[in-house]
């Protein structure tokens, strides 16, 4: 993998300012876009700038978009292995992924949805906001002590009642990859599916949801290279087609009558109105990107890093690194806090953040990232953690720049 | 006043000065113990609460390159 051409794919990589590159650390929210992603969607908005979907102009602009957003439709079905194009649902994001299970899954009064202590407001709201209006009853599982995950409560918890788990694979919290293919296997013996948050696992390591067998998965293309407003909600062809409705209206029927409709098939039962074209076919371009570079290599690439920086900050006795200590655990995600002897904060992510940026042009996250239940829930909740997240094209001399800057920091406290 | 300035008013004057993190955790330890906290930081910005007073004159602000920056009731 050779990071110093892949570098230079990425335009935004090339800016200044005060002198300095930009060191951008801020891939669990969103990835920065390679050329090729947007000369894809340039070349949508030059050439063939017109409607796609099934039942909509026949001319020769709109056909080339249809062929187009097909393409890119099949290029993710390869890179998650998916059986057929037809279980790639085109969504804005991970949130409107989840949401449509939430609210097409057929869930009734009394039934219960398993997830996690760590979700994502995006896999927390949803259920919350189903249990107080169908009486759906949402469990939680409890983490072990280092945040990973505790299977032996979530076998106690398992039973006839729990119809979805629907968790997340990789916490945006602290990187820790949920042990999946032995939730789905415990799942399905107790016959609920399984969705899961794939929003920060798809865009760093080989997701095969063949392999996995799972039900559901939603992830967002924005945090894998791609543009933003787009997001895929993969399904196995038997369980989408049992989903309730979503959205409706144009492009969700093949035919209507003025009392009645004649409902289309999935994928494009859940994509209703004209689409983001230009996404999609981004999106395809940014699958093939990231798989032309292989993800292995990929999560290695994070890994090695990862360590690298995850061993610079704990020489420092005020870092308390969130999630297991062993970086190969966190993928590419380094979420901490500077401490007190008494655990309260030394100095807050929020500072932590401004002062990377405004002095090292280092762009990291600083608060809760939408994971808020789980700092509430610990008494942090103000004051959050400062979160570095990695990416393919991030180098061992930024960490190096990472790690100096945080030095900076804990003197200038002396 | 905001009834969430007014708390971290009261936070910076026991503590003589005080840095962003100084009250944060403040805030986190009497967020569950007083219903009134509760309500005035749900949703609000610290950070950016700090920047209005100081341009309010309520607080002074001293920032050094890399130091922290420290909060002080400004005197009347
Ligand atoms: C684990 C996880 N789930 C869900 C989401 C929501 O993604 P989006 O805002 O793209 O819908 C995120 C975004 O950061 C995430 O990290």
């Amino acid at each position: 993998m050779n990071i110093k051409k892949i570098r230079e794919d990425f335009p935004a990589l090339e800016r200044e300012r005060n002198g300095r590159r930009p060191i951008y650390f801020d891939n669990a929210c969103v990835t920065l876009k390679p050329r090729q992603v947007i000369m894809a969607m340039d070349e949508y908005y030059e050439n063939f700038p017109a409607c796609g979907g099934k039942g909509r102009s026949a001319h020769w602009f709109s056909q080339e978009v249809k062929e187009a957003a097909e393409k890119a439709r099949r290029a993710v079905k390869e890179f998650i292995n998916a059986k057929s194009s037809d279980e790639i649902i085109w969504t804005k994001n991970t949130t409107e992924s989840i949401n449509i299970i939430a609210n097409c899954f057929e869930l009734n009064r009394g039934d219960a949805v398993l997830t996690t202590d760590k979700e994502h407001n995006s896999n927390l709201v949803p259920w919350i906001e189903l249990e107080s209006r169908r009486g759906v009853v949402h469990k939680i599982v409890e983490s072990n002590n280092d945040n990973t995950f505790n299977m032996e409560r979530f076998e106690e918890m398992m039973g006839e009642d729990v119809k979805l788990v629907s968790m997340v694979h990789t916490s945006n919290l602290d990187g820790y990859t949920n042990p999946a293919r032995e939730i789905i296997k415990i799942a399905h013996d107790y016959g609920a599916k399984v969705m899961l948050d794939g929003a920060q696992s798809v865009p760093h390591k080989e997701v095969d949801v063949q392999k996995l067998d799972v039900d559901f998965l939603g992830f967002s293309i924005h945090k894998m290279a791609g543009p933003s407003g787009v997001g895929v909600l993969y399904g196995k062809k038997d369980e989408l087609k049992k989903l309730g409705r979503y959205t409706v209206g144009g492009d969700t029927v093949k035919d209507t009558f003025y009392d009645r409709a004649v409902f289309e098939s999935p994928p494009y039962l859940f994509e209703a109105g004209l689409q983001n074209y230009a996404g999609q076919i981004g999106a395809g371009a940014a699958v093939e990107y990231l798989s032309k570079i292989g993800m292995g290599n990929i999560s290695k690439h994070e890994e090695t890093l990862n360590k690298f920086i995850t061993e610079g900050l704990l020489e420092h006795e005020e870092i308390d690194i969130i999630g297991p200590d062993d970086p190969s655990k966190r993928s590419g995600i380094i979420s901490f806090r500077m401490v007190k002897d008494d655990g309260t904060s030394l100095i807050s992510p929020g500072d932590i953040a401004r002062l990377l940026d405004r002095n090292l042009n280092i762009m990291i996250r600083s608060g809760d990232h939408c994971v808020h239940s789980w700092f509430n829930a610990r008494g942090i909740g103000v004051s959050g953690s400062a979160r570095a997240s990695l990416y393919i094209y991030n180098t061992k001399e930024e960490g190096e720049v990472f790690l100096s800057g945080i030095d900076r920091l804990i003197k200038s406290l002396n | 006043m905001k009834k969430s300035k007014r708390i971290i008013l009261e936070i910076i004057k026991s503590k003589g000065s005080a840095n962003l993190a100084d009250i944060e955790s403040e805030v986190d330890r009497l967020k569950f113990e007083e219903p009134f906290v509760f309500e005035a930081f749900t949703g609000c910005s610290i950070g950016d609460a700090l920047d209005d007073m100081v341009a309010e004159g309520l607080l002074e602000k001293d920032i050094p390159k890399w130091g922290i920056p420290i909060y002080r009731v400004k005197s009347r």
